[in-house]
This record gives structure tokens, sequence and C-alpha cells, in this order.
């Protein structure tokens, strides 16, 4: 889509010059000279101009955490998100790639799946719990067999919280199927600009889901449901399945109370992760997990819901001593509110968090949601 | 700090900063480090046009500076260069760089290594270079003056050969000043000329005796005719005065004519002995005796015939200002030498004379008088000097950087173009490394040398230190701690994990209390490991830089593709293989593909998983043996990425498998059979599905 198109498209002519959003925006508080509202005046400048290829050669675009606090403010509701993602669309088109964290090796994981090899990431599962060749659920694992290699010296552990869901989802009678096939979810791809792969992926996915005679897929990651619930359809018409986040389903047994937890004696807070809260909406269910964990005493950082702020990071790109600037401040901001574990909902928010940590003396453990209510569960 | 080409800050090492002619010592040593010996010879060969001769006599400036000296002992940089020129790889260097003719003739007076490096320069600018020597031969001190058992006639030949192969001519036996006067070249239409007639003048001891007996005799003349193959006559008993190289030069050539005994008589002590070290203990390993602080008062005769040296004991004086310690006679302590021969070895002077009514001379020493040391014009217009016949006795490499100065200045010259003035080179310090890296570092021996024996040294002038050998050179080379090739940060783009806090071996990067990083770049050894691990890209070396195994393998992967099974072996150059070893593994392995690259710590979990995207159906990561290492306490950071890297492989149903891991054997880069049969292991995996596509792509 010509950047002309993008504009019309995504309301960025409705912009008032206002600056709300350059004032919200994290990464506007820590990296001088990055403001979304100086970087959408650019593009409608040089799209006037008749120069977009050289503004989509530039950096700034990449820079953006596509957090989305400046959309939950813009008065003009300007579809800034949609307008970044076309934006880096072409620029990728353009040559122009974005500057991944980790020397790129989470991407090379994904293209390497893309190409067919025949992966084998279902052990875990088998080990955990009971799972279906076929069935009407689906569990979407995603990427957290990769994370468990490349990030258990950090000290976590995304497959604990996969094969802890397994165990949930088993008790609450489900048997999901999941399937050495998968491949990422695309989620990465589709804000690194790499569409034509994304697309491939998604196609991929939904054709193997539909092919086991799936109906509903479950999702512990926002970044998964997020990407099937709501770009998988711009892709793939008539999906015919249902996305289902695995935090819904806890509560929905909540409710009916088939499970008994047992008291832990913790003082918590809660990080909205962006793909979850001001993307999914999605603020209540993990509240009302945490709350439902007898004895535990739950406490708001300052900044919450829709108000929350990015762990720093997004799409492993660009990681930089701005994203520590931004998350040892959601982590002090966390320490503030008294709290000895800060819960998070995100195998991403959650590796970023303990590497910030990792580095700081601070008396503040990281703990995945699943994981805590697998506690109380006594799994 | 100083600025290269494109005006960009650089450091260079204190060996190529210690360096006259600003030789690019890193390179040439890495070069030799990875068997590259022929790009190691044209790296010393385009700024230098006598590396065989450097490699032999040069006085090393840059090993005085050299970082590993502080902790164990330097790199052997001369013997490196020597390695390097000597190989038959010096005939496959062509000089391709000579420029148009500019029809502009230039003199140079004088065939001595300022003279032969300014005529190389000026040949490649497009001058028609004229060489006029006053002597039969060329060379001038190289020849006539540096003894054959330390510079073979040869090597010289062959090094003036090649420049004079550049057009340049040459004629001998005229004396500029003389013969032809200055005024008589330009009428001939020498546009400029460079004046660099070296010192050739002894300096005369003054002593009684020393005029009227015979017998005595300075040592230029006695080590002209000895280098001519003349043989002059040589007393049984020889006493040669001086404490330098020439005095060393003297006695040792004596000892060769035949002396049965040879005495060096210098007035203060061995610590201030100007000599190199090297040629002093070579001189006492012949036989020659030392008598330090010991000054000649008179030379006694008979029958017209030296047949005695009498002496005086010095002592030395507290330091004075300069911190020189002056000799002081101690009355009552004259003793006598029984000699038949004296040779006065006592410093050298220009034999500037015959130019005295055409150049401006120094009151003192006789000195050809320049405006500026950096430009090196004389007075008058079109006359350029240098070399020892400026500077004053100095080194072979002072006086080619002269001659390559000159060069420049005459080209600015004779193109009319004004020249900015010079930047007085700086001293530059080496730093201090702190006590704690000093400690780290592995201690690795510098290499000895092979000599000949006394017999065959005292039958004649063979040359007595002999070429490193292949082994040696390696080894040698791998002693470097590459200086400034190490860790460069970026600020804003660290984390501060302290990634590279935890990993690095010497214990470098630190962290500030407002949490910045910080990594000495001048301790750094470059080792890499850092690189691998930053969780950001923060942080690169210099040498052997984040990803290039992976693009390297982009850019010669392609031509192996079709192959029936294709390995890619990751080499760390801290194996003990030769240049052989490589070319035996291309014709006897031709599916493996290397990779070399300097100590595995520098390769990443990325970059293993890169090469299987790449389509390779294994990998080797052949490490080094434990002892050859530089950083072995990385290794189980290696084992751990492996591990990971295998898992990983695991997971993408490729399998861990086709990672495997070695230790090189004590010599070579495989054992044959394992490797024979690590092959037909890695064929039964069968063929890694993404080659189709890498192909494809």
């Amino acid at each position: 889509m010509s950047i002309q198109d993008l504009i019309e498209k995504t309301k960025v002519s409705f912009c008032q010059d206002c600056g709300v959003c350059t004032g919200s925006c994290p990464v506007s508080r820590v990296l001088p000279g990055f403001s979304p509202q100086q970087m959408v005046a650019k593009y409608v400048l040089s799209s006037d101009l008749g120069m977009e290829d050289e503004v989509l050669g530039e950096q700034d675009v990449w820079s953006c955490l596509t957090c989305a606090l400046c959309l939950q403010r813009c008065p003009s509701k300007v579809e800034y998100l949609e307008f970044v993602r076309g934006v880096r669309e072409e620029a990728f088109r353009a040559g122009n790639k974005i500057t991944h964290a980790h020397d790129g090796i989470l991407q090379t994981i994904t293209q390497m799946q893309t190409s067919g090899l025949p992966q084998n990431r279902t052990a875990w599962a088998r080990e955990a719990g009971t799972i279906k060749e076929e069935g009407e659920y689906y569990l979407f694992v995603g990427c957290v067999p990769y994370f468990d290699v490349l990030f258990k010296d950090m000290g976590v552990s995304p497959l604990g919280s996969a094969s802890d869901m397994l165990k949930i989802l088993n008790k609450f009678g489900i048997e999901p199927v999941v399937s050495d096939e998968e491949r990422c979810c695309g989620h990465d791809m589709l804000w690194s600009g790499n569409v034509d792969l994304f697309k491939e992926l998604a196609l991929h996915n939904v054709e193997l889901i539909k092919r086991l005679g799936c109906k509903k897929v479950i999702f512990g990651c926002p970044e998964g449901y997020l990407t099937f619930k709501e770009y998988y359809p711009l892709y793939c018409t008539d999906m015919g399945l249902d996305a289902v986040h695995f935090y819904d389903l806890v509560y929905d047994q909540i409710q009916e109370g088939t499970f008994q937890l047992s008291p832990l004696e913790q003082k918590v807070t809660y990080h909205d992760p962006c793909r979850l809260g001001r993307m999914a909406g999605m603020y209540d269910s993990p509240r009302e997990i945490i709350a439902s964990i007898p004895g535990i005493k739950f406490v708001e950082m300052e900044r919450n819901r829709e108000e929350a702020v990015c762990c720093g990071i997004s799409c492993w790109a660009n990681c930089s001593s701005y994203s520590k600037q931004i998350q040892m401040d959601r982590i002090k901001e966390a320490e503030a509110t008294g709290a000895d574990t800060l819960i998070t909902a995100c195998p991403k928010c959650n590796i970023h968090f303990s590497c910030a940590l990792s580095s700081a003396e601070m008396g503040l453990e990281v703990k995945d949601l699943t994981q805590l209510m697998a506690s109380a569960m006594g799994i | 700090m100083t600025k290269n080409e494109l005006g960009m800050e650089v450091e260079y090492p204190p060996c190529r900063s210690a360096c006259p002619i600003l030789t690019d010592v890193r390179e040439y040593v890495q070069l030799i480090a990875e068997r590259r010996y022929e790009e190691a010879f044209v790296s010393i060969r385009k700024l230098n046009p006598l590396p065989g001769v450097c490699g032999r006599i040069c006085t090393h400036p840059c090993e005085v500076v050299c970082k590993r000296g502080q902790v164990d002992e330097p790199i052997a940089i001369a013997a490196l260069k020597r390695f390097a020129s000597d190989g038959l790889w010096t005939e496959q260097y062509k000089e391709t760089l000579r420029g148009k003719s500019t029809g502009h003739k230039v003199a140079v007076i004088g065939s001595g290594p300022a003279g032969l490096a300014a005529a190389h320069d000026l040949a490649l600018l497009g001058h028609d270079v004229t060489i006029f020597e006053a002597l039969p031969v060329l060379g001038g001190m190289l020849r006539v003056g540096v003894p054959g058992y330390r510079l073979p006639k040869d090597v010289l030949d062959e090094e003036i050969r090649a420049i004079v192969d550049l057009g340049v001519e040459i004629k001998t036996g005229v004396r500029i000043g003389k013969e032809m006067k200055l005024a008589d070249l330009f009428e001939q239409g020498y546009k400029a000329m460079f004046v660099a007639i070296g010192a050739h003048k002894d300096r005369q001891l003054g002593i009684a005796g020393e005029d009227e007996l015979q017998g005595v005799i300075s040592a230029v003349s006695f080590l002209r005719q000895a280098n001519q193959g003349e043989t002059p006559e040589v007393g049984k008993k020889v006493a040669v005065i001086g404490g330098g190289n020439t005095a060393i030069d003297s006695a040792r050539s004596a000892v060769r004519l035949g002396a049965e005994a040879v005495h060096i008589v210098y007035r203060r002590s061995r610590d201030e002995m100007p000599a190199a070290d090297e040629e002093i203990e070579e001189a006492i390993h012949e036989g020659i005796e030392l008598a330090y602080l010991t000054s000649p008062v008179e030379i006694l005769g008979q029958d017209g015939k030296v047949s005695a040296l009498k002496c005086i004991k010095n002592e030395l004086s507290e330091p004075d200002a300069s911190g020189r310690r002056s000799p002081k006679p101690v009355p009552g302590s004259e003793f006598t030498i029984d000699v038949d021969m004296v040779i006065a070895a006592i410093g050298q002077a220009p034999d500037s004379s015959f130019l005295s009514d055409e150049l401006e001379l120094s009151e003192r020493g006789k000195l050809i008088d320049v405006e500026d040391p950096n430009i090196l014009a004389t007075a008058r217009t079109g006359v350029f000097a240098g070399g020892d016949a400026v500077t004053g006795p100095a080194t072979a490499v002072k006086a080619i950087a002269g001659g390559k100065q000159a060069a420049i200045s005459i080209d600015f010259y004779l193109r009319g173009e004004a020249q900015t003035e010079a930047e007085p080179r700086k001293e530059v310090e080496t730093e201090k490394l702190p006590p704690n890296i000093l400690e780290k570092t592995t201690i690795l021996p510098r290499c000895g040398v092979q000599t000949l024996s006394q017999d065959s040294r005292l039958a004649g002038f063979d040359e007595v230190v002999s070429v490193l050998t292949e082994d040696q050179a390696i080894r040698e080379a791998r002693r470097c701690l590459h200086c400034f090739m190490g860790a460069d940060l970026d600020q804003e783009q660290c984390i501060a994990c302290k990634a590279c806090v935890k990993v690095c071996p010497l214990e470098i990067p630190t962290i500030s209390a407002d949490g910045k990083v910080d990594i000495d770049i001048f301790q750094c050894q470059a080792c890499g490991t850092c690189v691998a691990e930053c969780p950001v890209q923060a942080v690169n070396v210099r040498l052997c830089p984040h990803g290039h195994i992976v693009s390297e393998l982009e850019s010669t992967l392609g031509q192996s593709q079709s192959a029936d099974s294709l390995v890619v072996g990751v080499f760390s150059q801290y194996g003990n293989f030769k240049a052989d070893h490589l070319d035996a593994l291309g014709r006897d392995f031709p599916q493996i593909v290397p990779v070399m690259t300097f100590g595995l710590e520098r390769v990443s979990v990325s970059d293993l998983l890169r090469i299987f995207q790449l389509g390779a159906d294994a990998v080797l990561m052949a490490e080094a043996p434990a002892e050859d290492r530089p950083f072995s306490e990385t290794q189980p950071l290696v084992e751990r990425r492996n591990e990971i890297a295998r898992d990983i492989l695991d997971l993408l149903g490729l399998g861990g498998d086709r990672l495997i891991s070695y230790t090189m054997p004590q010599e070579g880069l495989f054992e044959a059979t394992w490797l024979s049969e690590t092959i037909d292991g890695i064929k039964a995996l069968g063929q890694n599905p993404l080659r189709k596509e890498a192909i494809a792509a």
C-alpha cells in the first residue's frame, strides 16, 4: 500500500498536531528525538512531496513499541498502530530491516520452521499431561519450547508455564491437541514488516488446526492470541476457528467453583501486557484469577489496565539502553507498590523483566500468572 | 590517536606507533598467524622496500613497546618480518602501483637505505630516478657496513634488484661534489635531488700512536674492505674501541678473518652500551672479550707497528641532568693489553666536505642542514637531504623513513604544490596493563632462534641466525595480544545486562554505580566471547568481528551446495596446523568448507543456526588443544552454547547430532581416520532439508 493510501486508510490526516501521542509515548520519554507525532508529520510531508522512498530508509519506525498507548489517548482516533504496521511493510519491502536483539536468532528459528523442517516440539507435552491427536481443542504452544532453551540460563521457564497450563487444562477435563507441525504464530514477522512470511505462517497454522478437526484454539500467550484473533482473519478468510485465552477458561472455572485453591502468602502486582490489555481488551480475567487465590494480597501499580506501560521491547527489536530505562521504570513502579512478586501474563514480558532484574539488585520476583495459578492448585 | 586517510580517528597499536615508517605490524603478524604468508609479505612490502634487510638488522623499536612484553616477552616482530620476507612467496610480489611517468628527473645521491627507499617511492610516483653512488657497489652501509653474517649480500642484492627493476637508473663510482657538482646535475635536467650520503667518516680516537702506527684502522674502512670481499690483514690480537653496533660488527668480523683474540674496549658499562643486546650476546658467544669501563690512552708500537694498547679504568659519575653517567678515569689504574691491531669504532659522521660549497652544514658533526626535519628540504631549492647525513648515525629504518619522507616532499615540490607542514611524530608511551590483567594473561614463551655452530660461524661470513620455521612463526604470531582490535562498546545500545562482565575471561568490563558498562579497549585482547554473548549486539571486536563466519560462508557456500554432503568446519586459528594442512583439507575432504576464526568463544548460537540455515549438513567445531588456547577458561561457555544449539536443532527436527565438536590433534587440523568415519556418519544423517531452499536463495 502506498504511503498516501496508508495515510488515508489510517486517518492520519485527522491528526491535529496536539502532541498527546508524544506525551504518552514511553519511547519519547527516553529516546531523544523520537516522537510519534513528528513521525506522522514526516510521512505526510514526504508523501506530499513524493519523497516516500527517502523516509522509508529511516530507523525511527522500528523504535515504536507498537504498545498502543498513544492510540488509547489520541483525540482524533488516528489509527497509529495500523499506520506503523503499514509503514513497516513498505520499509521492509524497500530493504530497510529491523535490528533484532539476540543476534536475530529468534527470526532465524522462525524462518527455519517455515522451511518445512519436521519439528520435534511436543515431547514436553506428552511428559506433562495428556494430549490428543485430534479433537475439539487445539493448544497453541507457540515459541515457548524455543524460549525455554534460549533463556533458561536467565532463570525463566517458559515451558514450565506451558506444562502447568496443560496440566490445568487436563484438570478441567480438556485434553487438547498439540502438534509438531505447528509453526510460529507470525506475530513478530507481522510487526517487522515481513507480511509475506506472516501470511505463509498464518495459512499453514489455520490449515493444520482445521485438518486436526479442532474448533477452539487455546492460547497462553497474548501475542499468539491477539494475532490469531485479530490478524489471521485479514489473510485467512472463512477460518471457522475460535481463539480462546487460557485465562478466560480458568476464570469460567473459578466462577463455576470447580476447583479448590490452597492459600499463598504473597503480595503481588500485575503487569498488563500490551497485546492482552489494550489490544485484546482483557484486563479482568487475570485480576480475577489472582484475586481468587486465598491469602494473596494484590496491589495495582500506578499505571495499570489501559494506562499500563510496555515492557520495553516488542518483536525482539531494537533492544537498547532506552528499552532498559523503560523496563527499570516499570520495575521500580512495581517495587513501589510494596509487592514481592511482579505477575506477568506474557512470556516475553517475563523474559524482559527477568533480564532487567538480573542486573539490578532488587527484592522483586517476576512470575508468570499460570505458574502462580499452578502453585495455588498444588500442581 | 591518529587520523587515517578518511579523517577518522584510529588508534595505532604501540608497535606501529613506534615504527619510523609506521609499519602495520599488527596486520602482518595476524596474517602470519592466519597462515596467509603472501599477504603478510605484501603488507610489509607495500611500505618497506627493504623487508629482508629490516627483518634481520632492524633495531625493532616496535618490540620495545609491545604490550606482550609487559606479560612475558615481546613478540619477535623482526623475526616474523624475516619469515614473511624469506619464503618463496616474495617471488609472488609484483609492484602494481607504479604511476604514470611525470617526466621529471630526480637524482638520488647515495644508495643506502635512505636513498633506496626514496628511489623506490619516487619511481612508484612516476618520476625518472637516477641513483648516484660513490662506491662501486650499491647499498651504502647495508653493504659495506653490515657484515654478511648478519645481512647476507644476496638478500640485499635481491631487494635492490626489485627497486632497480622499477626503472631506476644506477651510476656507481660517481662521488657527487667531487666528480660532479649538484649544479651540474641541475644543468643535466635533474629537477630535484635527494642527498643521502650517509655517515661514512670515522671519528678519530685522538690519542698518541693513532696516525703513525701500522695496524690502526678505522672501523668503517675495515668493514668496507671486509664487506667487499677483500681480506684485510688482521692481527692476531685485536682491540676494537667503542660500544656501538659498528664495534661489535668489527670485532665479530675480525674473529672471522682469523684474529685469535679480540677485545672490545668500552668506556662505560654494559648497561650503557648502545649496541643491540642480542649482538653483544653473540659476540660473547663467539669468544670476544669485553673490557668495560675502559678507555684507551695511547697506542704503543714497535718498529712502526702496533704492539699494545695502553688503557685506563673508568668509574661512572652520578647521572647528570640528562640522566647520562659520564666515565671518569681512575687515577693510577693504567694497564696495557697486548695487541697488534686497533680498530677505532667510536662513531661516524657524514663525509660531507665535498658538498660544503653547495649546501649548508652544521658546525658540529658536519651534518647536512634541513629546514624542517619533517619535510627534509635544504636551503637550496630542489635539494632535499635525509638519512644519516642529516640525523647523524642512526638506524636503517630511520634512514628508510627519511627516504620515504623525502620522496613525498620531492613529489610535492615537483608538482608545484605547497606541502602542508607535517605533524611531528609523537613518542607514544605504551599504556601499562594493570596487575590483574598481567596475571590473567596466558604466558606464551617467545620463540628461540636457531643459530650456526661455533665452527661454521668462524669459518666465514655465513648468516648466523636462521629464519623461523613455519611452526615457530605461527606460534610466535599467535602470541600477539591484538592491541585495539578488541571490544568497542556502543553505550547507547548497551542495556547493562552484565553478560560481558560475567563472561570476560580477563574480567575487563566494569560496571559503574550508575549502571554504565565500560570495556577498556587497550586491555581487551579481542577474544570475542562477549560479542557472542551480548543480547543486543552492543559490543563488537575488530578481530574476526561479529557475523564474520556467516558472511564468509554466504559468499563461499554457494559453490559447494550441489555436493553430496556439505560440512562446515569452524577451525580455531589457535590449532597447530600449517598452510599445507589447510591445502590437504581441501584436497582430501572437499565436502568440508573451512572457516577460520581466532578462538571458538567468538562463535554464537545464532552463528551456528545460521550455518545450518545456509544448508550445511553438519558443523564441525574444531577447538585448539587446551594448552594452545589463550582463553581456555571460556571452554564451559563454548560447550554450553553448543548444547543450546543442539537443543534447538533437536526442536527444529534437524537433530543436534549434526553439530560435532572436537579438539584438534597436537599437529594438524584433524585425525584422518576419525574424520572419515565422522563424514560417513554425517552422510547417514541425510541431507539438510534446508539445502534446496538455500540453493534457491
